[in-house]
């Protein structure tokens, strides 16, 4: 007797993974954020119970390196405990944000979850009512880094009715992210297996329909970096259709929009355009972090960006959000179009502005590096701020631009206009 | 000409100026000379306002004194030599400037702002712009501070740099200091330093989360251990003390066992006692009950003797077997009686029932007569012949009757038809007519004919046939004897049907048809009819000869009947003579008289037999009555003279009486015999109690009773003196267990007191001791778990860690503000430097050139080398000055040739007019020569316009435009 197969595919749960936050937060914000991987998971429990999964699959990165905190572990393992109620096992491999080497696992896990514990692919046999239904396969990585194909270690074995792949690691063509274990889709098809559970990217994605080879991306977005919906993938299997299905796990979701603006009087006026922006994105319900990228002409903008007016009138809006509710928005982050730039063409005259900003302009790296070292090669500030990256320098060339430009011009220093 | 030129001015109204118009010169100074309050500041600030405008509340204080608008025009020279007209009046366009070039094109304010370089009222007024206050700071200036200052003055016009240098600094440094603590970035670090150590510690403590771990396995094994070690103690304390316990049972039992060991050897068998009690018990009755019964053999015995005397056994025989016969003597009596009785009465019913007869017949007469088996048939046969002659008799006279009748009629109806018929030969006639008729008439019909008449034959013949039968059915019937009446129906019946029989043939006759035929059909028919009368003819004449032969039949039979009669008569003759009684009495009833006779000859017999039987039975009495008294004559019984009931009562009570005897003696001696019985088995019993009583003193060694009983006693002291022992061996066993028992060697020796209670002191110090042990180890076991439960319920370290990653990036983000602001900082200072270093040298340059030629050469050069110092001029001797020891003089000067060159070196690609206020207030005539020229020179690049009050410079300037104010 054979009844289909039905499980849920997850990885990168990055339990209690911190997050990159901008700007000042309320403290009950910060707390949302916080239990925004505990939630997930509590979720992604509760998904495998509704659909009385066979079996959960977890490819990689349960923990997050920075911390992987008691309570992580505690929670996971309570989390499995349920399961282990419902009769759900549970297969585990680690990734490279919580390979075996590393933090030793203080918590253990109950019966049912199976740990592949090596670097080596192991199969694991899974059975249902007492009968063979399925052989999982994985490994685990050992130390932060794999660079090994592992693809050809997944060999077939005996002859259960499905053969199921863990794998965390990259496709060798992906250039975005620093590549484990990598593969080619090629080396996966090869293989014969009927499933592959990917882990490690954390945007997901369908890398082949036939057999299916998903990466279900990560539970929940921890910055901007990683919008959209976050969850994890139902599969089942009935009559040799492969039925897959996403299902979100995340608290809130990280967003960004970007929003034309015609030239402004008063900065008083950018409460409602943010307002508005909110209100558009409050309209699909749940809880956003939400960045918001102006699109607009008039050098007034930059003045106000520089001047940090905007973020003022960000900090008014944000101030009336109830972040203990769900559906809330919270407006992380309030940035300009790249294409609004000085009009240099207003400085030209008065020889020194040009001079300025001809002598910003073409700062190098090292020119900046060596205006920024009191800070930045502090040896204590060194230590939790790390030097900044490319987009991180321009940006602050641009601040430093419009301050000086707006000071030299004397168009006061606040940047509200008085007159 | 490249540079702006200003040509000539129209004042509407500004000020103290009103409807005034000057013109200017192009390339050489214009000079406008007027005394204090002539109007040279206003007319300044005129080009001002119709260069830059001037905000609302300023331009009040230009309103034309006698009225009319604020307002008025220049006509300017552009650069790229276009003549165009400058309008700007308070009350038009906003006050905005209007632009007219000569072409009639119209240009607006940003126009006008290209054409002046850019440049804002401000920095127009710092480089183009200068008088005799600006030069009162240079004593004070530094190198450096005159570098800025002339940057400041040079570039924008105003301190700007500086103001924005400081500005940055100021935040800067309000932001971060790399060994402040007070500014803001230096405070979040110290406070992201301080959460980041306390997230280590955390981190710590959770890896002590493994250490804890194995700590609890720790305590759990201690506290298992300990308990191990508490429940041995608590074993020793309770084996101590059950030690304790038992001592006295202890002391008791090798007491007492050393005491049964002082003891000799007793014999006395196991329960002896009781076995001599038990012989005891039983032997006692047995020998008084010996005694009852020897006793009652005695009177037993006396009492058989007596009864034997008076019993008879052989005459008890005797009188039974007689007394035997008593029934049936009784028996015979009544027989008798009965016999007697009915014999009477037989006799008395006999002689009634002969006389009932009523014949002549007595009852001795029955023994006469006899009558033999054949009486009674003969005697019927004779009433029977009797009977059937009568029958026949009347049988013949009907018969006659009958034929006389039928005779009569036959005869009758013979002489009828042979009168009707016609003769023999008249019927052949006709006959003959027929044939011949006939024979000429179809020969198919004859066939016809023939047909019908075979068929009717047999019919015919049928009828016959059934008239026979009934004849013979009835004559059947009467002869099985049935009456007279059968027969003669049965004749009729069968005449009846042979007449239809007879007749039937005349239905079917040929007819004779026509006229013709009419007398054969007449013939015919009267042929028919005579063949018709004829066949009844003969069967009257067959019945009249029948009834002939019947006649003669009959007279046969009379004569055979008077034959029979005469035979009965002589026969019934007979009887009578034979049976007298018989005469007088019909034959008829002789039958039935039979019977009677018969039956009382019966009854005569029986009666004759029963008084036969009467006489015997008294002869059997008889004998038995003799028997009687022979008996009681044999007893020598007194024979009364009474009746044999009375004998035969009186054998029967002897009988009784010597029955009662019988019984009475056989009683007791079988009681005697029990009795012996019982006494021989008590004196056989009551023998083996006394051997087993001997037996059992043997065993003990005694001989007599007193002994056995003192033995006993020595034997039930050493008894008990054993079950005590084996009683404190019981309590001992029950307190302490077998190994207990080994391990203080209790059955060798009992432990001391003392030594017990101290072990028990020491046990227990032991267990008290284990239990403090047992209850911190508990107490650690319950700590670890409640910071196991805390640790592993402790939001603590991940809240931490967020909060110290939230204010890290908090750090970041203001380092990355305080980079913003130390960026600018930076590339403000370092243009500031590129500037300094490339156009210094230029206006130091030129500079020294004026200020060499104002000074007649006495002063060389201007150097501003060293930043740390101020400004210093070399003279021709190669003495150095600063500023302040120069005269005043020679300072303006310097201020003059560092302005003037300031001012060319800046003015860019488009030489904007300078404008000029009392800036030679301290030069000597001579220097004011020298500046003459210069300023003539300057004329050539830049138009001049100079505002002084000293009259004396038209004698100065030789080629100048001077213009004396009113």
């Amino acid at each position: 007797m054979r009844n289909g197969i039905t499980f849920v595919h997850s990885a990168d749960l990055h339990m209690d993974s911190l997050f990159k936050t901008k700007g000042h937060l309320p403290e009950e914000l910060l707390e949302r954020l916080r239990a925004g991987t505990f939630e997930a998971f509590d979720r992604l429990i509760q998904v495998c119970i509704k659909e009385e999964a066979d079996f959960l699959l977890i490819a990689g990165d349960v923990y997050h390196e920075e911390l992987r905190s008691l309570k992580a572990q505690v929670h996971v393992r309570r989390g499995f405990e349920k399961l282990q109620k419902h009769g759900i096992d549970v297969f585990v491999s680690f990734g490279n944000h919580d390979f075996t080497s590393g933090t030793e696992h203080a918590v253990s896990f109950p019966e049912n979850v199976f740990l592949f514990e090596s670097e080596r692919v192991q199969e694991v046999p899974f059975y249902k009512q007492g009968e063979l239904l399925a052989h999982i396969y994985g490994f685990s990585y050992e130390t932060r880094v794999v660079k090994e194909h592992k693809a050809q270690e997944f060999q077939k074995t005996g002859h259960p009715p499905y053969h199921i792949a863990m794998l965390h690691g990259s496709l060798e063509s992906n250039t975005d992210h620093d590549v484990y274990a990598p593969f080619t889709l090629e080396e996966l098809k090869r293989t014969g297996m009927d499933y592959w559970a990917l882990g490690h990217i954390h945007k997901r994605e369908i890398l082949s329909a036939d057999p299916l080879i998903i990466y279900p991306g990560n539970t929940q977005g921890r910055s901007q970096n990683e919008q959209g919906p976050k969850g994890c993938y139902v599969i089942e299997e009935q009559e040799g259709e492969w039925v897959h299905r996403f299902q979100p796990l995340h608290s809130f979701v990280y967003e960004s929009v970007t929003v034309p603006v015609p030239p402004l009087e008063n900065p008083n006026e950018l409460e409602r355009v943010l307002e508005n922006v909110k209100h558009h994105v409050a309209e699909s319900g749940g809880s956003v972090m939400l960045s918001v990228t102006i699109e607009g002409s008039g050098h007034q903008w930059k003045r106000w960006w520089s001047s940090g007016v905007m973020d003022e009138w960000k900090d008014i809006v944000n101030e009336n959000e109830d972040v203990t509710e769900g559906g809330w928005v919270w407006i992380e982050d309030v940035r300009l179009d790249e294409r609004i730039s000085w009009t240099e063409e207003d400085l030209h005259g008065p020889h020194f502005t040009g001079e300025f900003l001809k002598k910003v302009n073409e700062a190098d790296d090292e020119a900046l590096d060596s205006w920024l070292a009191p800070l930045y090669d502090h040896r204590k500030m060194s230590r939790f701020v790390p030097s900044l990256n490319e987009k991180e320098q321009a940006e602050v060339l641009e601040k430093a631009k419009a301050m000086a430009v707006n000071q030299l011009l004397g168009s006061g220093d606040d940047g509200f206009d008085h007159t | 000409m490249t540079a702006l030129i200003i040509h000539n001015l129209y004042i509407h109204g500004f000020g103290k100026w009103s409807g005034f118009s000057l013109s200017f010169a192009e390339d050489r100074p214009n000079i406008i000379t007027g005394k204090n309050e002539a109007g040279k500041s206003t007319l300044y600030h005129f080009f001002l306002y119709m260069f830059f405008g001037l905000p609302p509340k300023q331009r009040e204080a230009y309103m034309p004194k006698q009225g009319g608008g604020l307002g008025g025009t220049i006509t300017v020279e552009t650069a790229e030599a276009e003549v165009v007209t400058v309008e700007r009046f308070h009350d038009r366009y906003k006050g905005q400037a209007i632009c007219r070039t000569s072409l009639g094109v119209e240009h607006g304010e940003e126009w006008l702002r290209d054409q002046l370089n850019g440049l804002d009222r401000e920095s127009f007024e710092a480089i183009f712009s200068f008088n005799a206050d600006d030069l009162r700071h240079l004593e004070t200036l530094s190198a450096e501070s005159l570098g800025e200052t002339l940057l400041d003055i040079g570039l924008t016009g105003s301190d700007r740099i500086s103001r924005t240098e400081r500005w940055l600094e100021k935040k800067v440094e309000e932001r971060f200091k790399p060994q402040g603590r007070k500014p803001v970035i230096n405070e979040q670090l110290h406070k992201v330093e301080d959460l980041y150590k306390k997230t280590r510690s955390l981190e710590k403590e959770e890896q002590a989360y493994l250490h804890l771990l194995e700590e609890k396995q720790q305590a759990i094994e201690e506290i298992e251990a300990s308990g191990m070690a508490w429940r041995e103690k608590t074993n020793a304390l309770y084996r101590t003390e059950q030690l304790l316990k038992a001592r006295p049972a202890l002391v008791n039992y090798h007491q007492g066992l050393e005491e049964l060991q002082r003891r000799e050897f007793i014999v006395f068998p196991d329960g002896g006692m009781e076995r001599y009690r038990q012989l005891k018990e039983k032997i006692l009755p047995l020998q008084s009950e010996k005694k009852l019964l020897t006793s009652d053999v005695e009177a037993g015995k006396e009492k058989l003797k007596a009864l034997a005397a008076a019993y008879q056994p052989q005459r008890l025989e005797e009188a039974a077997l007689l007394l035997k016969r008593r029934p049936e003597s009784e028996k015979l009596g009544y027989e008798k009686e009965r016999l007697h009785k009915e014999t009477e009465h037989r006799q008395e019913e006999l002689s009634k029932e002969v006389q009932s007869l009523d014949i002549p017949l007595t009852v001795d007469d029955l023994d006469d007569y006899t009558f033999p088996f054949y009486i009674e048939e003969t005697w019927r046969e004779l009433k029977n012949e009797e009977q059937t002659l009568v029958q026949e008799r009347a049988y013949i006279h009907d018969q006659s009757m009958d034929l006389e009748r039928e005779f009569q009629y036959v005869e009758t109806k013979k002489a009828e038809l042979e009168e009707e018929m016609i003769g023999e030969d008249e019927a052949a006639a006709l006959q003959y007519k027929i044939q011949e008729a006939s024979e000429t008439a179809a020969a198919n019909r004859a066939t016809r004919n023939s047909g019908k008449a075979g068929r009717v034959r047999p019919n015919r013949a049928a009828l016959f046939v059934g008239a026979v039968a009934v004849l013979l059915g009835g004559a059947a019937v009467f002869i099985g004897g049935g009456s007279v009446v059968w027969l003669l129906l049965g004749v009729m019946l069968s005449i009846g049907l042979s007449f239809y029989a007879s007749r039937l043939p005349q239905n079917v006759q040929p007819q004779i048809s026509d006229s013709r035929e009419k007398d054969v059909e007449r013939a015919r028919e009267k042929l028919r009819e005579y063949e018709t009368q004829r066949t009844e003819w003969k069967h009257v004449h067959d019945q009249w000869k029948q009834l002939n032969h019947e006649d003669i039949r009959l007279q046969e039979k009379e004569s055979l009947a008077a034959q029979r009669r005469r035979r009965l008569e002589a026969q019934v003759t007979e009887q009578r003579s034979l049976y007298p009684f018989l005469t007088g009495l019909d034959v008829k009833h002789w039958e039935k008289l039979f019977h009677k006779v018969v039956q009382l000859r019966e009854k005569r017999v029986e009666y004759l037999q029963a008084v036969k039987r009467i006489e015997e039975l008294e002869r059997k009495q008889d004998g038995m009555t003799e028997d009687l008294k022979t008996f009681h004559r044999r007893l020598d019984w007194e024979i009364l003279d009474h009746t044999v009931r009375t004998g035969w009562n009186e054998l029967s009570g002897w009988i009784k009486q010597q029955e009662h005897l019988e019984r009475d003696v056989h009683q007791q001696k079988e009681a005697l015999e029990a009795l012996e019985r019982r006494l021989k088995k008590i004196t056989y019993q009551l023998q083996g109690y006394l051997e087993e009583c001997h037996q059992l003193f043997g065993e003990c060694g005694v001989e007599s009773e007193q002994d056995f009983y003192k033995r006993a006693e020595e034997a039930e002291t050493v008894r008990k003196l054993q079950e005590d022992v084996a009683g404190y061996q019981f309590q001992i066993d029950g307190l302490l267990s077998e190994e207990d028992q080994a391990h203080a060697d209790v059955w060798n020796q009992v432990p001391e007191e003392s030594r017990l209670l101290t072990d028990i002191r020491e046990i227990k110090r032991d267990i008290e001791h284990l239990e403090t042990q047992q209850s911190k180890a508990r107490q650690h076991l319950a700590d670890i778990h409640s910071r196991l439960d805390q640790m592993e319920n402790s939001d603590e370290r991940s809240a931490l860690t967020h909060h110290y990653q939230a204010e890290k990036e908090k750090l970041k983000e203001m380092a990355k503000e305080w980079a913003g602001y130390q960026a600018a900082l930076q590339a403000l200072k370092e243009t500031k430097q590129s500037y300094q270093s490339t156009y210094l040298p230029a206006v130091l340059a030129a500079a020294e050139d004026y200020f060499r030629t104002l000074t007649d050469r006495r002063y060389e050069s201007i150097a501003a080398d060293d930043p740390g110092r101020g400004i210093t001029v070399l003279d021709s001797e190669g003495m150095l000055f600063a500023p302040g020891e120069l005269s005043k003089g020679t300072r303006d000067q310097l201020y003059i040739s560092l302005r003037l060159a300031l001012g060319e070196t800046m003015a860019g690609q488009r030489p904007l007019p300078f404008f000029m206020d009392d800036a030679f207030v301290h030069f000597d005539e001579r220097r004011l020569q020298k500046m003459t020229t210069i300023l003539q020179g300057v004329s050539t690049r830049h138009q001049v316009l100079f505002f002084s009050w000293r009259s004396d410079l038209q004698q100065v300037f030789t080629d100048a435009n001077i213009q004396q104010l009113k």
